[in-house]
């Protein structure tokens, strides 16, 4: 029975899918209401199916997975796949955040896309379509079926980014996000064959099952390498970020959903599935940890001039990733999923806020030309609040617990702990600072956005949609607020499954629970991975961290409010530090200049590859040989009957020549 | 040289014609008629040629048919000749639609499709 | 030599009913002056489901194998019993009765088209039916066919009616080029196909019968020096010509192109379908009776007719901009690969077990290809007639249609997916078969060539794909095309969508179907 239910929640999603894709299939506006119910439904009745079913499970160590085996996908020789869904300590927590942040997305996006008369349903086809594969990604029991849904929720991002494909942009940032992701999937694909090499099977428990003897280091450090390929690519780490902040050219509830919240930890949880691998491959842990780290802070260094709202936050996402990979470097399994938790909520909150000012504004994304909001728009203010005071990390609320929880397991890590606290502490900092920045600009400083909106709008009506509202705001239904509110309970109530050891002197429940639920050997991680930190030291190192979230919040009030400084206009930096910031470090010139020049001059046609151009300039490029061999070849096809018989005729003869060629 | 003795032995002869001479004359018939369709460009030329190389095969199934007294082949000829016949009616409309738009029977001009 | 009996008329029933079907419409339209298409489309698709429905049921082979009692349904996966007619020219196997499945289901599904397809065009003639049911029912007796005698006139009764519909639209210029080339070459291929039976009729000392064809010439000694097996040899040169003419193989290949696109569409996806079916089944049929000592030899032909459909259908297909041109090229390619299936390593004494994978792989392989080609040529077909004007698709007239008309560039995108092997599409798995097969039986270079060929493809699918849902910026007047308007059209767009996809995903069932089905059945 329960196997039923749990088969029936993976593929409710797709239920939705069909309903709202037929409908948008059909080429004309479709009825709002039935796409909303179809759509919502969908997901949150396989949310509450979850929610039963965690409530039904007796035990959650490990060995206590349900299995739910749905059919034989393949049944060849030496290669054994099902459709079947594991549904286990690890699985039920990412289960739980998927269709749960998804039915609130959902509902958000009901109120967000309204407008969208004609793409209402495929807009719901496509979230429904991304909540199925992402469910495969989570609960399905093999590597493949993880690849699947690895690459389904792939292809709804891009199918999402370029939703609006009228904008050019849109349409380049959906291509972007390809190529880069093929580049980490090519990379996931070795990991897989290798482990499927060594273990013979794809399926976890087996593979969980060979591992536990297996010692050579190298081999999992090579494997465990690229499968951490995979997830730069899917989890936008350096150097295979560059997509995330360009997919925010997608509706905004897809960055919170796909780009903040769910897609983007699948490298998490991939390294958390497979922690076996990764425990076993201590190099490139801590490969990984310093990867981790510089791209927290690194993102966070660009995301502190960023002036399109969208953009901080998305720098920010790539920065908190960061953090993840941090922990799970260092080994601190437990820390990375409840930062991956912690992090959903705020940074879904964030996004679904940064929606609604975008929506109320009439589109607008640029801070430069918001403030003064606060008192248009109180409650989302607020909750805009609770979501910056979370993720900078101020006592009480949820991102505190979580970030200090990572700072600490850095800092007792044996290689480098120092220094990758160092760059988490400085991330924290940072992250502060422009969240901070972010608040004050689009809610407080005095200029009033909605008066200038208004002035603005009588001139020139560049968005003739919204035109009708006037110069005001766009009113904001129930749906947007809802699961704002939720998300900001979530978002401050979060954190106290993880509260510190230091005050409670036990472990945190969260960290319990993951020891118990992964597939990691008690005992593995404290041997060679950690140093001892003094109770003193602890309390230095929260303290550091409370403290430097505090001195963000006030740098960013003294600049933005008290001074009421304005970004400058693009480009009009002339600090190095500030310039480079804003321009992204030039990391996309940077690879135009490193990368693609080099390769244009030594192979013409690999440069085409990467081309904007993509498919196409695949075809002339990689392809310029093939093209050639095929016009010369479309030559044969004279249209004159006589020809054709003619090749008869002389494949006959070739025929000939080739049997009795080996004849005596 | 010598493989042709050997087909001479290894066959039998058909009453006082040897298989050989038969084999042989339907080969060049054969041939002919496959120039035939590979050097014309009138359609009809083409399908006389094709009929010609039709009923050069139906002399090679009625000499191996007598050769080994069996009665298959000479029943094959009968379907090969009405499944001729058919394919002329049918040919022959083609041509008369074909003519009726392009003017011409000539199949170097039909040749639009291409490439 | 027994006379025939009713027997034999039980067995062959499916086809049987087919002629029923078209002789019937041919009487009604005479007799009735009141005669209406509206009829005639409801006879053909009333006897295609009656023959499917026979096929399934297995009453007309279970018939004399149980004697007189009517086994109904025999449960999937068990043998189908071998069952003779009509004096051994005729032979019922599981691999002939899938086969025949297979066509049976693609003619519904054309059918199911074809009303709204023919009416579009102006062109919906009550014989249009007639012809399609003796085309299919020629099919029927084609892939049965044990004797070289029914082959050749199963095969002309499957041609004829298709040289009809080929030149179909009388006022087209390019219909009747198409007619005519498709004439003038299957004509000739007949004759190679007469004299490579003459010269196997006289190399096996008078037998034309498949079974016993086999064990005569498998007893000649191996050398050229005895002409019989000289004769043998250029015999079964001769026949495989033939028929990779119709299965569409390099260098047999010449009309492919020039009369996929010139014919309507609706034929054209007739021929694409229906008629490589048929052909890869017989294909793969001879070849199974094809004696080994006469196989060494004639083996590498097979091996450069695969390569090289392969090779040439990619690079052609990747410099073509008019769609239907394009799928031809690829339907070539498509052949290549599964004339892969045909070759097996020589004196192997796993031989019996690689023919079976190897026939349940072609299976899988020519299913999937099948779905998938009706799919796109449907989608084409609505597309040509949308504007009330005929005309050419191009893939500039793609860019861009995924917002004009979302379900066509949905089932075309999928259609040129699964043809790419994107998993987890039908195209995907047949491939994947495919390779399994040939690594299997040791054909490491074989198979390499239809790895590198699948990458090669991957371009010109892709950019369709491309071309529907990232491009949008087009020039010149907009094509949309009608959506599948008809009910019965659109079902049978869905149906096809739902197996491309439902194919991939159940692949495994339905090739151990195939190889259950598989009995002896030389």
């Amino acid at each position: 029975m329960d196997n039923i239910l749990l088969i029936i929640a993976v593929w409710l999603p797709l239920l939705g899918f069909l309903i709202n894709g037929l409908l948008a299939l059909r080429g004309k506006p479709a009825n709002q209401l039935l796409v909303a119910v179809a759509g919502v439904g969908s997901v949150a009745v396989s949310f509450g199916i979850f929610v039963w079913l965690t409530l039904n499970k007796q035990a959650w160590g490990q060995g206590d997975a349900q299995i739910a085996t749905f059919f034989n996908w393949l049944n060849l020789e030496g290669l054994q796949l099902a459709f079947a869904y594991r549904f286990d300590g690890l699985s039920a927590f990412m289960a739980w955040i998927v269709t749960g942040i998804g039915t609130l997305i959902h509902i958000y996006s009901t109120g967000y896309m309204k407008e969208e008369k004609e793409d209402f349903a495929r807009f719901f086809a496509y979230l429904n379509l991304f909540i199925f594969s992402m469910l495969h990604l989570v609960l399905g029991d093999n590597l493949a079926l993880l690849f699947l849904g690895w690459e389904g929720v792939g292809l709804c991002s891009y199918l999402l980014i370029g939703f609006d494909h009228h904008k050019d942009f849109a349409a380049a940032a959906g291509k972007k996000a390809f190529i880069t992701n093929r580049i980490g999937d090519a990379g996931f694909l070795i990991g897989m064959f290798l482990l499927f090499n060594l273990t013979g099977s794809l399926q976890y428990d087996t593979i969980y099952l060979r591992l536990s003897g297996f010692t050579d280091t190298a081999f999992l450090n090579t494997v465990a390498f690229f499968l951490f390929i995979g997830a730069m690519g899917k989890s936008a780490q350096i150097p295979l970020y560059v997509w995330l902040p360009d997919a925010m050219a997608g509706p905004t509830p897809v960055s919170a959903l796909i780009h903040a919240a769910t897609m983007v930890t699948a490298g998490i949880f991939m390294m958390a599935r497979l922690a076996p691998v990764f425990l076993g491959a201590p190099e490139t842990s801590t490969f990984i940890a310093f990867i981790g780290g510089s791209t927290a802070l690194f993102a966070a260094l660009i995301a502190l001039t960023q002036t399109d709202i969208k953009k901080v936050l998305a720098y920010s996402t790539v920065s908190q990733l960061g953090y993840m990979f941090m922990a799970m470097g260092v080994g601190a399994y437990g820390a990375g999923m409840f930062h991956l938790m912690t992090h959903a909520f705020f940074k879904a909150l964030l996004f679904l806020g940064s929606g609604a000012v975008i929506l109320a504004l009439h589109h607008e994304q640029d801070m430069r030309k918001m403030g003064g909001l606060f008192k248009h728009l109180k409650l989302l203010a607020i909750l805009f609040w609770v979501g910056a005071i979370a993720i900078s990390g101020i006592p009480g609320f949820s991102g505190f617990f979580s970030k200090d929880m990572i700072l600490e397991h850095a800092y007792t890590h044996a290689k480098g702990g120092k220094i990758l606290f160092g760059m988490g502490i400085v991330t924290a900092l940072l992250t502060s600072f422009y969240m901070y920045r972010l608040i004050f600009l689009t809610f407080h400083t005095k200029e009033d956005a909605v008066s200038k909106m208004a002035h603005s709008h009588h001139g020139h009506n560049h968005h003739g949609d919204h035109s009708h509202h006037g110069g005001g705001l766009v009113p904001l239904g129930w749906n947007i607020y809802l699961p704002l509110v939720v998300l900001g309970i979530l978002s401050v109530v979060g954190g106290y499954v993880g509260l510190p050891h230091l005050i409670t002197h036990e472990t945190p429940a969260i960290v319990t629970y993951f020891d118990k639920v992964l597939a990691i050997p008690p005992g593995e991680i404290a041997a060679g991975w950690k140093v001892s930190a003094t109770h003193a030291e602890e309390w230095a190192l929260m303290g550091g961290s409370v403290a430097v979230a505090l001195l963000g919040l006030v740098l960013a009030f003294v600049i933005y409010q008290k001074k009421n400084l304005l970004p400058i206009a693009d480009g009009a930096y002339r600090k190095p530090l500030v310039k480079w910031s804003f321009h992204k470090f030039y990391v996309d010139e940077l690879y135009e200049a490193l990368l693609l020049n080099p390769i244009k001059k030594f192979a013409f046609f690999c440069y085409r590859v990467v081309d904007a151009r993509f498919i196409d300039g695949m075809v002339d490029g990689l392809g310029a040989a093939a093209t050639a061999f095929g016009s010369a070849l479309r030559r044969l096809q004279t249209g004159f009957v006589g020809d054709y018989a003619v090749y008869i005729v002389v494949g006959l003869i070739l025929a000939g020549f080739i049997a009795f060629g080996g004849v005596k | 040289m010598n493989n042709l003795q050997n087909i001479h032995h290894s066959m039998p002869i058909v009453s006082q014609v040897p298989i050989l001479y038969v084999i042989g004359l339907v080969l060049i018939l054969f041939s002919i008629g496959l120039i035939g369709v590979l050097s014309r460009r009138n359609v009809i030329v083409i399908f006389m040629s094709v009929e010609m190389m039709l009923n050069s095969v139906n002399l090679l199934f009625i000499a191996f048919a007598r050769l080994y007294g069996d009665l298959g082949g000479e029943v094959m000829v009968f379907f090969v000749m009405a499944v001729a016949a058919a394919e002329a009616a049918i040919g022959l409309a083609l041509v008369i639609a074909l003519h009726r738009n392009y003017k011409t029977v000539d199949m170097a001009e039909v040749a639009e499709l291409k490439q | 030599m027994n006379l025939f009996s009713i027997n034999d008329l039980i067995a062959t029933a499916p086809a049987l009913v087919l002629v029923t079907g078209a002789i019937l419409i041919l009487l009604l339209q005479i007799v009735l002056p009141k005669f209406r298409l509206q009829a005639a489309y409801g006879v053909a698709i009333a006897v295609t489901a009656a023959a499917i429905l026979l096929l399934v049921t297995g009453i007309p082979t279970s018939w004399q194998a149980a004697g007189a009692t009517v086994q109904i349904l025999p449960p999937i996966g068990t043998p189908v019993p071998l069952t003779e007619a009509f004096n051994r020219h005729v032979l019922f196997s599981g691999f002939v009765s899938e086969f025949s499945l297979l066509i049976l289901i693609a003619l519904l599904l054309l059918l199911l088209n074809s009303r709204r397809l023919l009416a579009e065009l102006d062109l919906n003639l009550v014989e249009a039916y007639l012809m399609m049911l003796f085309s299919a029912a020629g099919l029927l007796y084609f892939i049965a066919a044990q004797d070289l005698i029914t082959l050749f006139v199963a095969l002309e009764l499957s041609s004829l009616p298709l040289f009809v519909l080929a030149g179909w639209d009388r006022h087209s210029k390019s219909s009747n080029e198409a007619g005519i080339k498709y004439f003038l070459l299957s004509v000739l291929a007949t004759t190679f196909l007469l004299l490579g039976i003459a010269f196997l009729y006289g190399a096996s000392e008078g037998r034309t019968n498949l079974n016993e064809l086999f064990y005569s010439l498998s007893r000649q000694p191996q050398s050229v020096r005895f002409a019989p097996f000289l004769f043998g040899i250029l015999g079964w040169i001769f026949i495989y010509a033939a028929i990779a003419f119709k299965t569409a193989l390099v260098p047999f290949h010449g009309w492919v192109a020039d009369v996929y696109e010139g014919s309507i569409t609706f034929v054209t996806s007739f021929m694409a379908s229906l008629i490589k079916i048929a052909a890869v089944a017989v294909f793969f049929k001879l070849v199974m009776n094809t004696p080994e000592n006469h196989r060494a030899i004639v083996q590498p032909v097979l091996m450069v007719f695969a390569v090289g459909s392969m090779f040439y259908g990619n690079l052609t297909a990747l410099v073509q901009t008019n769609l239907k041109r394009m799928f031809a090229f690829s339907s070539i390619a498509h052949a290549g690969y599964m004339a892969t299936l045909f070759i097996f390593p020589v004196g192997s004494a796993l031989l019996a077990e690689i023919q079976k994978e190897a026939s349940a792989a072609l299976f899988f392989y020519v299913a999937g290809y099948a779905a998938t080609t009706i799919l796109v040529f449907t989608v084409i077909a609505f597309l040509e007639t949308g504007d009330g004007e005929k005309r050419r698709i191009t893939l500039e007239d793609l860019k861009g249609l995924g917002k004009r008309n979302p379900l066509a560039a949905f089932l075309l995108s999928l259609g040129a997916l699964s043809f790419a092997g994107i998993p987890p599409l039908v195209g995907f798995f047949g491939k994947l078969y495919i390779l399994r097969v040939l690594l299997g039986s040791g054909q490491y270079i074989l198979a390499l060539f239809v790895a590198i060929n699948s990458l090669l493809a991957v371009y010109y699918y892709a950019r369709i794909v491309f071309h529907c849902y990232w491009d949008y910026e087009t020039e010149g007047e907009k094509l949309t095309g009608s959506a599948l308007r008809s009910p019965a059209a659109w079902i049978s767009g869905m149906a096809l969508a739902v197996t491309v996809i439902g194919l991939g995903l159940v692949s495994s069932p339905v090739l151990r179907y195939a190889l259950d089905a598989m009995v002896r059945f030389r």
